[in-house]
């Protein structure tokens, strides 16, 4: 069935809100979100506050599914915003040890949302100027990696592969904004000293 | 301080993680793997950049490599108009592709202006 952008927008803030069908849906099981994920241009203009009450359904819990709406704003380079969601779900889990990992997995997501929102956003040309950002979701990323045992384990292929991500870009934007060695006799140097240690 | 074969090295290694880790559905896939692919190409160019700087002269097959490759992922970009595309990754294509660079000057202004033109 085809849907204007914007019925589907006003059903992609409704339906998530019967909370009996708030649990019951993950992995991308839910169709709306599923169709959003394969055309996710259809929702440029859409408030955040349209994805907030949609994350806002999925808390105190499971954070999963709360943060799967900031993939689709970085799907259409949102990146501030999903700096703001990551955040908000964030702040609505539960406190202390009960919620830790949670917590944790929002942390990562916002670290990396905040990093994402730099290097899209303008002026940054050396890593020194993202320097707290990249160690932020190099840590986060750690702590979460660390703990993946206690992950239950059929979640545990999708912590390893946001892992990864993570770490995927954290290692590229350190390269792409690295100082570059304009000295091809340090070059050599440095590639000899690499051969010798090896 | 980095080499271009370092940052050459790296970025494959970047690029092979977020590709192993993209998942195979939905648009975030599909841009993942364009991401990817424009690390790939910042590496063939980094190599490009060592073998310059060593008088290889194999150097230009480098060169023309990143050119192809660059030509095949800005076709790619336009498969799909429903998923967007970050400006900074449609900029690096056009930028690689540009007829008129005469390659080193060019290049090295691409390769040192690199975290300008992909921001992702």
């Amino acid at each position: 069935m085809r849907r204007t952008a914007t019925a589907t927008h006003t059903a992609c803030a409704a339906i998530p809100r019967v909370p009996e069908l708030a649990h019951s849906s993950w992995p991308r099981r839910d169709p709306l979100l599923v169709e959003l994920l394969e055309r996710p241009a259809s929702v440029v203009d859409v408030a955040l506050s349209a994805f907030t009450a949609v994350s806002d359904v999925h808390l105190p819990g499971p954070a999963w599914r709360a943060l799967e709406l900031v993939e689709l704003l970085q799907a259409v380079g949102r990146h501030t915003d999903c700096v703001s969601l990551a955040r908000h779900v964030h702040q609505h889990l539960p406190a202390g040890a009960e919620g830790a990992p949670d917590r944790q997995l929002a942390e990562v997501i916002a670290a990396i949302a905040q990093l994402d929102d730099i290097m899209h956003g303008g002026t940054i040309t050396t890593v020194d100027a993202v320097a707290s950002e990249l160690a932020a979701a190099e840590t986060a990323a750690g702590v979460i990696a660390a703990q993946s045992d206690a992950v239950h384990p059929s979640d545990r292929p999708i912590l390893a592969g946001v892992i990864d991500v993570i770490t995927a870009r954290t290692q590229a934007a350190r390269n792409l904004l690295a100082p570059l060695s304009a000295d091809p006799v340090h070059d050599r140097a440095v590639a000899a000293g690499g051969r010798r240690s090896a | 301080m980095l080499t271009p074969s370092t940052i050459a090295q790296s970025l494959q290694e970047a690029a092979d993680r977020l590709e192993a880790a993209a998942g195979r559905r939905h648009a975030p896939a599909l841009q993942r793997r364009r991401v990817a692919q424009a690390w790939r190409i910042a590496a063939t160019l980094a190599r490009w950049d060592a073998a310059v700087r060593a008088a290889d002269p194999g150097a230009d097959v480098l060169w023309q490599s990143a050119q192809r490759q660059t030509q095949v992922l800005a076709a790619k970009l336009e498969e799909f108009p429903q998923i967007p595309v970050p400006a900074g990754l449609t900029h690096f294509c056009r930028t690689v592709n540009a007829s008129h660079l005469t390659r080193l000057p060019e290049f090295v202004g691409i390769f040192r202006g690199r975290a300008e033109r992909m921001r992702w």
